[in-house]
């Protein structure tokens, strides 16, 4: 099953070390108090258990892919306007 | 004015000839030939007919393949030979295509007045077209009345698109409605072009609209405006398909080309992690794991960045059978953890660790685990199951690792356990010296168990289950001579009992008949050991050739010899063979009277390594009475619990069909066919059931039984798969030994 990778749950990335995860659960726990965010809490113990409990980790290893964050903007699709082309080659759509 | 005199043709060309080129559509050469030779037979007048039909023909072929400027050529040595209207009319259109309005609209005037209504009304329909493409949308409205609807509302349409109406021209476009389809889905296709729309591909749109809408350059006219404007469309289509590509990869609804990734996304940081997210989208969507993995080689020097990268590369491996990717293994991870390594626990790393070490055995897997700290696991795999004396670094060792628990050192401390469970089971085969050997280690094992010091308490359960392991396991050996070994193994029971402070009364049955064992002085197993063994797991150990550290069959270069008797030994003893006789015939008997032959078969007492002789035999006679039938093969097999697909039988069954094939080639083929056909299809892409199948070929190419539907499977079926494949064992000469029965069914099939 694909789930979000736990580093992008937490909030780690570039240069951290593992100490930093439990300071990383903690603000998104503070982020996210879970009797408001009961989903997101979720989310965020799991991808903490996945990182630091070892029989956690085992236990989902082998099955769990996971995906990452992605900020990137795609430019809205221009209209394709092929129209004027139509006065640029000839063409007619009888059988003549 | 030049005076062309005509040249006197003195060269015959046969008319035979001519007409088979004609029929050939090679219209060009037929010209030729018209002007250079004389043909006899024909006349003047049918030598002209053929010629006009072969420019015609040929100006035809011309323009539906895009080729304008030959199709106006052809129709101009046309009209040389015949000026009629309906020449001129093809070259109204030509002009028109090549973008020649001026031309033309000119040309047009003698056709428009034309005393044939059909070609007035398409001269008009093109003069008028003409003089709009031309800049002139004042049309003379006296010509329209001339064109049928469809016609008049498509100039219409045309004219106001041209003077930028496009309201109107969608307006004339939807009252043109022609009869016929073709010409309603090329209406269809303007009408998308105009207002954006998606449309569907098809054959029967006109090459410009496939253009405009799919960037389909096929057959499209080759004309200065087509060229300039083809850069532009497929640059616009191609930009439109990066970016949905993209989209979907964002929005995690499909893996795409990475090609399209790296060139939309220059941020290389983005570019590996939508390479990374590509690849497991393939995984999840397409289930490719295969094109996965390929990928993640591919490109494994950016995905190395990624903290997660390690996992997937993991999970790819384990799924997909592919030995070429281990190369890559050490230096990812090399790389991997010069990166990451602060960043994960001791656990995630021991993960790593226990993957490399089983995967890629190199001294460098040791350094570079013992770089990150990671020599207990080197330990565990490598060197506790197999300790041959007690050291005190060892006791060091395994006392500092099993202070603290850890689920994955369990798992490898467990794994030892099972090792030594299936010793046990397997124990019968061993050689004596394989038996001392591990008596050996099982002993150094009791001796560091029992001074183990304080392990924790997750420990306790497989600490327990070892010690049954163990306490059956010494069973195995006689009492008198192994003492010592029982005593040890109750003392380091008592050592835990106290230790966990367990309950004797929960002790396992075995750790009971250890103490029952040594208040009698006597082994619970040796005594009862023959008659309580079900003959057929005897049989399978024997044919697994287990000797204690080889894995004999497992081995990928394993040859399955010649069917010699000096291949493997065979142990018979007259009195089996008499046994089984009367098996054979019993069974045989209950076939030929319809009965249940394996009712027959309840008290059967057979030696396990004749057991493929047995069924082979059993088979023969079958035939021999004419009894025979496949189900029952099945039921045969099923009723001795034998699957040959199974590792442990199908290496030592191919060994024994060849073996028997020098008594009974067919038989033995028989057999053979069975055993092919039974595997499941996905099991079909193994190497060993390519080895089956070149054993197969062979046996039926040695004895000459004949080729089959069967044979020519096999041989296309290795074909395919190895060469999808490549395994290493079956490259070069055995390659090309399938690759020659190949041709040689090739030219059978010829």
């Amino acid at each position: 099953m694909l789930k979000r990778s736990s580093y992008d749950i937490l909030g780690l990335s570039g240069d951290f070390e593992f100490g930093d995860i439990k300071k990383a659960y903690r603000n998104a726990i503070k982020k996210y108090p879970p009797e408001q965010n009961p989903q997101e809490f979720k989310l965020i113990s799991d991808a903490y258990d996945v990182l630091t409990n070892e029989d956690y980790f085992l236990r989902h290893i082998e099955k769990d892919l996971s995906l990452l964050d992605i900020n990137i903007e795609v430019k809205a699709d221009e209209t394709v306007d092929n129209s004027k082309y139509l006065k640029d080659i000839f063409e007619v759509p009888f059988i003549i | 004015m030049t005076i062309t005199m005509a040249k006197k043709k003195t060269k015959e060309f046969d008319k035979n000839q001519l007409l088979s080129l004609f029929v050939s559509k090679n219209y060009q050469k037929v010209i030729s030939k018209i002007k250079q030779f004389t043909i006899k037979g024909v006349s003047d007048e049918q030598l002209r007919e053929v010629e006009l039909e072969c420019y015609e023909k040929l100006a035809a072929s011309n323009f539906e393949n895009g080729d304008i400027n030959r199709a106006i050529r052809d129709i101009e040595s046309l009209l040389k030979l015949d000026e009629s209207e309906k020449y001129k009319l093809i070259k109204l259109k030509y002009l028109c295509y090549m973008e020649n309005f001026q031309m033309a609209i000119e040309f047009a005037k003698d056709l428009i007045v034309s005393k044939n209504a059909n070609v007035k009304k398409d001269a008009i329909f093109l003069y008028l077209l003409a003089n709009v493409y031309h800049g002139d949308y004042e049309l003379e409205l006296e010509y329209l009345k001339h064109l049928t609807v469809a016609k008049k509302n498509y100039v219409l349409a045309m004219r106001a698109l041209f003077k930028e109406e496009m309201a109107e021209a969608l307006k004339f476009l939807e009252l043109s409605n022609p009869r016929a389809k073709i010409e309603k889905e090329n209406i269809q296709a303007i009408q998308a072009i105009l207002s954006h729309q998606e449309l569907q591909n098809s054959d029967m749109l006109k090459p410009l609209y496939r253009f405009l809408i799919f960037a389909d350059t096929t057959n499209l006219q080759n004309t200065k405006a087509t060229r300039e404007i083809q850069k532009e469309i497929v640059s616009k289509f191609s930009k439109e398909k990066e970016n949905k590509d993209i989209k979907n990869l964002i929005a995690l609804k499909s893996s795409i080309p990475i090609k399209s990734i790296i060139d939309k996304v220059s941020d290389k940081e983005l570019q590996t992690k939508l390479i990374y997210n590509n690849i497991m989208l393939l995984v999840e969507k397409q289930n490719d794991r295969e094109e996965a993995l390929k990928l993640f080689v591919k490109y494994r020097n950016d995905l190395v960045n990624i903290v997660e990268s390690a996992h997937l590369l993991i999970i790819l491996k384990q799924s997909v059978e592919d030995k070429k990717s281990d190369n890559i293994l050490l230096g990812f991870f090399d790389t991997y953890l010069k990166l990451h390594h602060k960043k994960l626990a001791s656990f995630q790393k021991d993960f790593i660790f226990v993957y490399l070490f089983n995967i890629v055995k190199k001294e460098a897997t040791s350094d570079l685990i013992k770089e990150y700290k990671g020599e207990h696991i080197i330990f565990l795999l490598s060197v506790f199951p197999f300790m041959d004396k007690y050291e005190a670094s060892n006791q060091a060792q395994i006392n500092a690792i099993m202070k603290k628990y850890s689920a994955l050192h369990l798992k490898l401390i467990a794994s030892f356990i099972e090792l030594i469970d299936s010793t046990d089971e397997e124990f019968d085969i061993l050689k004596d010296s394989a038996k001392e050997q591990i008596l050996n280690r099982v002993t150094i094992l009791l001796d560091i168990m029992k001074n183990l010091e304080r392990p924790h308490k997750n420990y306790k359960a497989t600490i327990m289950h070892m010690l049954s392991v163990v306490s059956k396991f010494i069973q195995q050996y006689d009492f008198k001579e192994n003492e010592k070994v029982y005593l040890l193994a109750s003392e380091t029971v008592n050592y835990f009992v106290d230790y966990y402070n367990i309950d004797k009364k929960d002790m396992s049955k075995e750790v009971d008949e250890l103490f029952a064992s040594i208040k009698k002085k006597k082994s619970v197993r040796i005594k009862t050991k023959k008659t309580e063994e079900n003959i057929f797991d005897m049989m399978k150990k024997l044919m697994k050739g287990f000797d204690g550290d080889e894995d004999f069959f497992d081995d990928e270069e394993f040859d399955y010899g010649d069917g010699d008797e000096d291949d493997e030994e065979y142990f018979y003893d007259e009195d089996d063979e008499e046994y089984l006789d009367s098996v054979k015939e019993m069974f045989i008997e209950a076939l030929k009277d319809k009965k249940d032959p394996f009712a027959t078969m309840e008290e059967l007492k057979i030696v396990p390594h004749m057991v493929f002789d047995f069924i082979l035999d059993l088979l023969a006679q079958s035939v021999k009475y004419n009894v025979f039938k496949n189900i029952w093969v099945a039921q045969l097999l099923e009723w001795l619990d034998m699957e040959i697909a199974e590792s442990e039988y199908r290496d030592v069954a191919v060994q024994y069909i060849l073996k028997y094939a020098k008594k009974d080639a067919n038989v033995a083929s028989l057999f053979f066919e069975h055993i092919l056909i039974s595997v499941e299809s996905q099991k079909r892409e193994s190497l060993w059931y390519l080895k089956w199948l070149e054993a197969y070929t062979d046996l039926v190419d040695d004895y000459d039984l004949g080729i089959d539907k069967l044979y020519q499977y096999g041989v296309y079926h290795f074909i395919f798969i190895q060469d999808k494949k490549k395994f290493k064992a079956l490259s070069g000469a055995k390659r090309k030994k399938m690759f020659n029965k190949y041709k040689k069914l090739e030219a059978l099939n010829a």
